[in-house]
């Protein structure tokens, strides 16, 4: 005999469930046309455009490929801003299915961040096409790109987690979070470079914002050069912020599900 | 008939409503003033039964009485605020109908996607495809969008899906309450077929001869405990006389 709710999160049911969901949201993202796809590629960029026509002049002189820096920033923040939106909107909106199916929570959790996964890895492979143009692509930056994407989609997991839990007890979480991941484009450096602010300044971007040294690392080794305490940085709060929301979720999934 | 297949030990649940709309400030605002927020609900006290491997449980109960709680319990969906519930095997399980569609999607990726639910495997729900579809009077449907479908076709498909997908242990909730008759004859000789000798089936609806007809034993729920446990017909039939007994008053 067994208590009703089974441990085991990666059974070969819940693994074909998985697959199935994300199978489904494809079928669906950007009306399954490689017309709706340019489309949707198109916010990001226009939103490389216009920073680029803005920023390049006074920040863009002193970096060398600048529009490949600033690319792989918009890019690694939309991943972040759009990972942590559709998770804690389609999260409560899965509410019915949570309630009336034993389809387990963390699944439905991890089948909305493959979602927007897919869109970020295409738009990664744009910008590893234009390092390759630049002449700054190596085999070994690649493999090194490992590690810090698998620990950026932990902590992606981490903090989505965290955010869908919150939104399902209080409700306008959400809008809170759309003005407030806005900011993220400019307390990561996005069009600048550290040195460009001040001491201060560059300490707390760097220190206080998370999402920081994933940005520098993986646009380090897109950048053809690698940045060893941005690595490091990368995989700790990768861990942490898998971990807590691990942990966050475990605790209060059942709460959540209950109070939504 | 031997160990028992499914333990409830002194089920209880309650649930935390808001009092109001939950929003951050109204959460902060209750937090410094140390007013609660939420208000406490009891939904079950001190369920307990035992069933048998092979058993088909009825679950009876007017509205509110906690069937559904009781049976989200027992699927693991909810975790029982005290007493412990233990299951021989996870449950298959259908408390919705239309939960699990995709409205945009085809009729065939519903039935892959509800499939995968009910724990199906593609290759397997790819096999069983055609009887599905035909079941649910769906073979001619297969690539029309879902949300061409009326309410009863979903149902059937719904109801087909499940049918289809391997399980021992079913748990349902009113699964032909918006069914045309013809679907209900079809579908009860299904269900006949489908919760044979060795499985086991706990089911809930107000479709009282549905449930005689397909039950060994009932529970009658009242106000969120076991009133009467016994028999299917006698204790449908005594639940029946009291609500609409209740009802002529």
């Amino acid at each position: 005999m067994m208590k009703n709710r089974p441990k085991q999160l990666f059974t070969r049911a819940n693994w074909n469930l998985l697959v199935e969901l994300i199978r489904a949201q494809f079928k669906l993202i950007d009306h399954n046309s490689l017309l709706g796809f340019l489309w949707s590629s198109l916010g990001p960029l226009a939103m490389f455009a216009v920073t680029y026509a803005i920023f390049s002049v006074r920040f863009g002189k002193n970096i060398a490929a600048y529009p490949l820096y600033l690319l792989s920033g918009i890019v690694v923040v939309n991943f972040f801003v759009n990972a942590t939106l559709q998770v804690m909107q389609s999260f409560c909106a899965a509410m019915p299915l949570m309630l009336n199916t034993t389809a387990p929570r963390k699944i439905i959790l991890i089948a909305n961040v493959g979602i927007v996964l897919y869109k970020f890895l295409l738009e990664l492979l744009f910008c590893v096409a234009i390092s390759f143009f630049y002449g700054k692509l190596s085999l070994k930056m690649l493999v090194l790109a490992i590690p810090i994407l698998l620990a950026f989609i932990a902590f992606i997991l981490g903090i989505s987690s965290m955010l869908a839990l919150c939104n399902c007890l209080v409700r306008d979480v959400e809008h809170l979070w759309t003005l407030l991941s806005r900011v993220f484009f400019f307390i990561t450096p996005v069009f600048y470079e550290l040195k460009d602010i001040s001491s201060w300044a560059s300490k707390l971007v760097y220190f206080a914002n998370p999402l920081t040294p994933f940005m520098v690392s993986l646009r380090s080794l897109l950048m053809g050069s690698f940045d060893a305490m941005s690595f490091g940085y990368s995989l700790l709060w990768g861990v942490f912020f898998f971990a807590l929301g691990l942990g966050a979720f475990g605790l209060l999934e059942d709460t959540a599900v209950e109070r939504a | 008939m031997s160990d028992p297949y499914v333990i409830a030990e002194h089920v209880s649940k309650h649930f935390h409503v808001l009092s109001q709309r939950g929003t951050t400030f109204r959460a902060i605002k209750a937090f410094l003033k140390r007013e609660p927020l939420m208000k406490k609900l009891n939904v079950l006290s001190h369920v307990s039964f035992e069933m048998k491997r092979g058993e088909k449980i009825a679950i009876v109960g007017k509205n509110g009485a906690g069937k559904t709680t009781l049976l989200r319990i027992l699927a693991g969906i909810y975790e029982p605020s005290s007493g412990e519930v233990y299951t021989e095997i996870a449950p298959k399980v259908l408390l919705n109908f239309w939960t699990g569609f995709n409205m945009d999607l085809t009729v065939i990726d519903n039935v892959y996607l509800c499939g995968a639910l009910f724990g199906g495997e593609r290759k397997l729900l790819a096999r069983s495809l055609p009887r599905i579809l035909e079941m649910a009077e769906l073979s001619t449907l297969g690539y029309s969008p879902a949300k061409r479908l009326s309410l009863g076709q979903i149902q059937r498909l719904s109801l087909s899906i499940f049918l289809n997908t391997p399980g021992d242990f079913l748990i349902f909730d009113e699964c032909l309450a918006f069914v045309d008759k013809g679907f209900a004859r079809k579908s009860d000789a299904f269900i006949k077929e489908h919760i044979s000798d060795h499985k086991t089936a706990i089911m809930a609806s107000h479709d009282g001869e549905f449930l005689k007809k397909h039950c060994t034993r009932a529970i009658w729920l009242d106000k969120g405990s076991i009133r009467m446990d016994g028999e299917a017909r006698r204790v449908i039939s005594e639940y029946e006389s009291v609500v609409s007994g209740e009802a002529t008053e």
